[in-house]
C-alpha cells in the first residue's frame, strides 16, 4: 500500500526507511549481490576487457547505461508486458539501448569503440542485464529500479575497474597506458585470460572475507 | 486466438517504437561515423606515407601519394599476412625509390603482451628508410636489419617476411 501514497504523507520514520533502503538498494551492487564476483555474471566481458583500465571503464559506462535504460523502461512497462511474451519483450527493449550505445560510442569515442569491438553488441546478451530486468525491475517501482540498475553498474564498473587496474599494472607495466616502471619485467601471464581468472578469483575470495 | 492477437499487437508496438528509435540514432550518428572513419583511414596513410598531401581515391590497394603540386611522391600498400594466432593487417608506405617510409598495423590479435608488441613503435620504426633486401630478421639472414620481438619470433617474422614480399611483388608491377 505504502507505494500508492504521496511522498508528503510519509512519516520522518517510514521516509527514514525509505532512504536506508535505497542506500542499501545501491550498495547490495556493490559488496553483497556484486554482479560479476557475487553474482558471477557477464565473467564473458570482464575476462575479455579487463586487459586495460581504459577499456574496462568504457565498458563499465556502456554496460550501466543500458542497464539502467533496461530497468527504466522494464519497470514502467511492467504491469503491461503481457507474461508470456515478458523475454522477448526485455530482449527487445536491452538490444534497442545497446545498439543506441553502440552508434554513439562509435560515433564520439572511436578509439575506445574499436578496442571494446565486439563487446559492445554482446551486452546485449549480457546475463546481467536480462538477470535484472527478469528478477528485479520488473517486479519494483521505477525509483527502486534506477537505483538498482546505478549499484549493479557501479559494482560492475568497479571490479572491471580494480581487475584491469590489477592486469595492466602487473601484466603490462602500465596503467590507463602511462608507463609506471623504468625497468619492469611484466607478468604476462595476467595478460591473457588465465590472469583474469586469478585476478577474479582472488577478489572474490578477498570479498568473501569482508563480507564475514 | 483473442490471447495470440494481443501479444501480436503488444510485440508489433514495441518494435516498431524501438524501430523508430534506432533509425533516429542512426539518422544522428551516421554523417559522423562516416567522417570519422574517413579521417582515420586518411591520418593512417598519412602516417606511413608522411611527404605525401593527399591520396589517389580508391577502395583497393596500393594507393598512390600525391604532394600538393601533384606530384606522385609514393605508394601505400596493404599487407595482410596470418601470424602466429591471428591475422595481421598492416599498412606499408615506401617512397618511388621503394624505400620505406612508415608502417602501421592496422589490426592485430596476437598473443597479448608478446606477439600483440610488433604494433609496437620501436619495433616499427626499424622499417623506415630501408630497402626490401634488408627487411629480414637479424636472425634469419645476415643482411637482415631488423631485430624481432623478443618471445615473439612467429609474429614478427610474419610481418617482416611479407612486408618484403609485398614490396618485391609491388615493384615487379611497377617496372
Amino acid at each position: 500500500m505504502s507505494s500508492k501514497k504521496l511522498l508528503s504523507e510519509f512519516t520522518p520514520l517510514e521516509m527514514a526507511s525509505r532512504k536506508a533502503g535505497f542506500l542499501t538498494g545501491f550498495t547490495k551492487g556493490i559488496i553483497k549481490e556484486n554482479p560479476v564476483l557475487g553474482l558471477m555474471l557477464g565473467l564473458c566481458s570482464v575476462l575479455a576487457v579487463s586487459t586495460e583500465v581504459k577499456n574496462a571503464i568504457g565498458m563499465g559506462c556502456a554496460m550501466t547505461f543500458v542497464l539502467l535504460g533496461s530497468n527504466i523502461l522494464v519497470s514502467l512497462l511492467r504491469k503491461t508486458i503481457p507474461q508470456k511474451v515478458r523475454i522477448p519483450v526485455f530482449l527487445i527493449v536491452i538490444g534497442s539501448f545497446t545498439t543506441i550505445v553502440d552508434l554513439v560510442m562509435n560515433a564520439y569515442a572511436p578509439a575506445i569503440h574499436k578496442n571494446l569491438g565486439i563487446f559492445i553488441p554482446l551486452i546485449v546478451v549480457n546475463c546481467i542485464i536480462i538477470a535484472r530486468a527478469e528478477a528485479f525491475a520488473a517486479k519494483k517501482q521505477i525509483l527502486e529500479s534506477v537505483i538498482d540498475a546505478l549499484g549493479m553498474g557501479f559494482g560492475y564498473t568497479l571490479v572491471l575497474f580494480v581487475i584491469a587496474t590489477i592486469r595492466e599494472i602487473s601484466g603490462n607495466g602500465t596503467f590507463s597506458g602511462v608507463k609506471l616502471f623504468a625497468e619492469f619485467n611484466p607478468v604476462l601471464v595476467m595478460m591473457l585470460p588465465p590472469g583474469a581468472f586469478i585476478t577474479i578469483g582472488l577478489l572474490m575470495a578477498v570479498l568473501r572475507a569482508i563480507k564475514k | 486466438m483473442k490471447e495470440t492477437i494481443k501479444l501480436g499487437k503488444y510485440l508489433f508496438i514495441i518494435c516498431a517504437v524501438a524501430g523508430v528509435t534506432l533509425a533516429v540514432t542512426n539518422y544522428f550518428t551516421t554523417k559522423k561515423i562516416v567522417s570519422q572513419k574517413l579521417k582515420d583511414e586518411n591520418a593512417a596513410l598519412k602516417e606511413v606515407l608522411p611527404v605525401a598531401f593527399c591520396f589517389e581515391v580508391k577502395n583497393t590497394f596500393p594507393k598512390n601519394g600525391y604532394d600538393e603540386k601533384n606530384n606522385m611522391v609514393g605508394y601505400v600498400l596493404k599487407v595482410i599476412v596470418t601470424g602466429y594466432s591471428s591475422e595481421i593487417s598492416a599498412l606499408v608506405g615506401i617512397d618511388r625509390d621503394f624505400k620505406i617510409t612508415g608502417v602501421k598495423i592496422l589490426s592485430q590479435n596476437e598473443t597479448p603482451g608478446l606477439g600483440s608488441k610488433i604494433s609496437e613503435k620501436h619495433f616499427l620504426l626499424q622499417f623506415i628508410g630501408k630497402f626490401s633486401e634488408k627487411i629480414l630478421l637479424k636472425k634469419d639472414a645476415q643482411t637482415g636489419e631488423i631485430d624481432g620481438v623478443t618471445s615473439a619470433t612467429i609474429s614478427s617474422r610474419a610481418i617482416t617476411d611479407a612486408i618484403r614480399k609485398n614490396i618485391d611483388e609491388f615493384k615487379k608491377t611497377v617496372k
